[in-house]
């Protein structure tokens, strides 16, 4: 049993309580196949080392094989909850490789698809948070509104979870007749939702008690290893993408930073409900701001960028979503890094867990919202 | 001790906040649609497998056989054969080999038709019972549109 080939973890044999315990692949708390080597003492939590890979699919090397335009429908395949988020990470750079200036209404629907895509994300992190924690109605509930939004990005784009919408330019298509119409209805009623959300799971004593003081992560532990998105503003850095770069019309919109102060797992959960209230009034501003016109810049058919490198990142549900670009002039870029927010959310989880029980664990690990092909990828 | 009742008190109040939702919601329609009777009504723009219908004012299809969606795949999914009939000058697709196993249902390929020859239909329920009836040929296949894909297909890609 101590044979585990890449995993550098050994029970002791001097006579302490001391095992090894695979969880995962296939354990429902880790949303994915992630096999998770723990070292345990009774129940405690004395190391832990996360195994990755088992859904690797080399897609960085794949992209050095596709046109630029092939490249979008991949992306939706990553972090397959924001998948808007990813494909404007991407188009923002080869756009900025070749100096596009994409048309304003693109730009704000871009803001849009992007915001519906953050709540979608901590809707579904929501729902699943309330499985791992033993509660099976806050999905039920959560996935009513992801209904909603799901069928409104339906509309726009025809696919429910793999838009493939964002093209480098713009945007294949205009928004379909009666769009606006859906998401207002959506506006008037989601923060109810909200609330109820924050009544049902997140403010309930049980669930308190379960979660405050879980897995306290520290603002520099978050700085060091890394750690983006709602998981650094719950331990109370103030570092937000939209803020601090405002990127595409992030700038002309009236929004805030949701940060919290004690970065445990409870602080977590209420930065992401926050956001959604967030994400909510960035929708608002821009169904009045939204102009009309086109939405596709002028783009040749063949796209070519001179020889260069790009780095553009953009504030996904997660952490921050980073393409760097390095491109030898030719129809295929030469060489595609993504930087993606899971991988280094999950690093952190050996320093956070250390001394925690199992049970706590799982709580953990939820709180910090990874999902596994965007480790693998 | 009145710490202690406090957060008994504290404890049943949060309680009663979640029951109230449960309750609040019993009253409510159910939202759900009972599948496979019911069948939800899709926007126009849904991505289906991929066919390539009959043009009513051609009596055929309106490929061309020019590779350009066998180009755009990012998977290689598409694969054509060309056929020159006597006495026309435009080519045809005597082929037009589609793997439905391999596609990822992204639409690239009908972006790429210059003559809106082929179409994302409304099909969503896929399975098969053997592997090789996943490869289809959309030639032969014949496909009739119905419904509001037809007129989306019709206008080339317009709506109302």
């Amino acid at each position: 049993m101590n044979n585990y080939s890449n995993i550098p973890l050994q029970a002791s044999n001097n006579g302490a309580d001391e095992y090894i315990l695979n969880m995962g692949p296939q354990h429902p708390s880790t949303h994915g196949v992630l096999r998770l080597v723990l070292k345990l003492e009774g129940e405690t939590v004395k190391d832990i080392v996360p195994d990755l890979g088992y859904v690797h699919r080399g897609l960085e090397k794949l992209f050095e094989n596709r046109a630029y335009g092939q490249i979008i429908p991949y992306l939706d395949r990553t972090d397959y909850l924001s998948a808007m988020n990813n494909e404007w990470a991407y188009v923002m750079a080869v756009e900025k490789l070749m100096a596009i200036e994409v048309p304003q209404r693109a730009e704000f629907m871009r803001v849009i698809f992007a915001e519906l895509n953050r709540i979608m994300s901590h809707l579904l992190w929501y729902s699943a948070y309330g499985m791992d924690v033993g509660a099976l109605t806050p999905l039920l509930y959560a996935f009513r509104e992801r209904e909603e939004i799901i069928d409104m990005v339906e509309a726009a784009c025809g696919g429910r979870l793999t838009h493939n919408y964002y093209r480098i330019g713009g945007f294949r298509q205009d928004l379909p007749k009666g769009f606006f119409d859906m998401l207002k209805k959506f506006i008037s009623h989601f923060n109810d939702k909200v609330d109820e959300y924050e009544a049902l799971l997140i403010n309930n004593v049980i669930f308190m008690k379960r979660a405050q003081g879980v897995g306290v992560l520290k603002k520099e532990t978050a700085i060091n290893y890394g750690v983006t998105g709602p998981n650094l503003r719950a331990s109370g850095a103030d570092i937000d993408l939209r803020k601090q770069d405002a990127y595409g019309v992030y700038g002309r919109l009236d929004f805030k930073a949701c940060l919290r102060d004690n970065g445990d797992t409870w602080d977590r959960c209420k930065a992401r409900m926050a956001e959604m209230r967030e994400s909510l009034k960035i929708l608002k501003q821009c169904m009045d701001m939204i102009p009309e016109g086109e939405v596709m810049a002028k783009v040749p058919k063949i796209i070519k960028p001179a020889a260069g490198e790009v780095y553009t990142r953009v504030e996904g549900p997660k952490g921050e979503v980073g393409v760097y670009i390095v491109s030898d002039g030719t129809e295929k870029p030469y060489r595609i890094k993504l930087r993606q927010p899971s991988f280094s959310n999950l690093s952190v989880i050996k320093e956070i867990t250390i001394g925690h029980k199992i049970a706590d664990l799982v709580a953990i690990m939820g709180s910090l919202d990874v999902i596994i092909p965007e480790i693998d990828r | 001790m009145i710490k202690y009742v406090s957060e008994i008190i504290k404890g049943i109040i949060s309680l009663m906040q979640g029951l109230g939702v449960t309750l609040k919601h019993a009253f409510r329609k159910p939202i759900t649609l009972q599948y496979p009777d019911v069948k939800a009504d899709l926007p126009v723009r849904v991505r289906g497998r991929l066919v390539m219908p009959i043009d009513p004012e051609k009596n055929d299809n309106r490929c061309t056989a020019c590779n350009l969606c066998v180009k755009a795949c990012p998977n290689l999914s598409i694969r054509t054969e060309k056929v020159v009939e006597d006495g026309k000058a435009k080519p045809k697709a005597a082929k037009y080999n589609y793997n439905l196993a391999t596609c990822m249902f992204c639409n690239l390929c009908v972006e790429a038709c210059p003559f809106g020859a082929i179409i994302m239909s409304e099909e969503y329920e896929l399975a098969v019972r053997d592997k090789s009836e996943l490869m289809i040929d959309l030639v032969a296949e014949k496909y009739v549109l119905k419904g509001k894909k037809e007129k989306y297909f019709l206008t080339k890609y317009k709506e109302e």
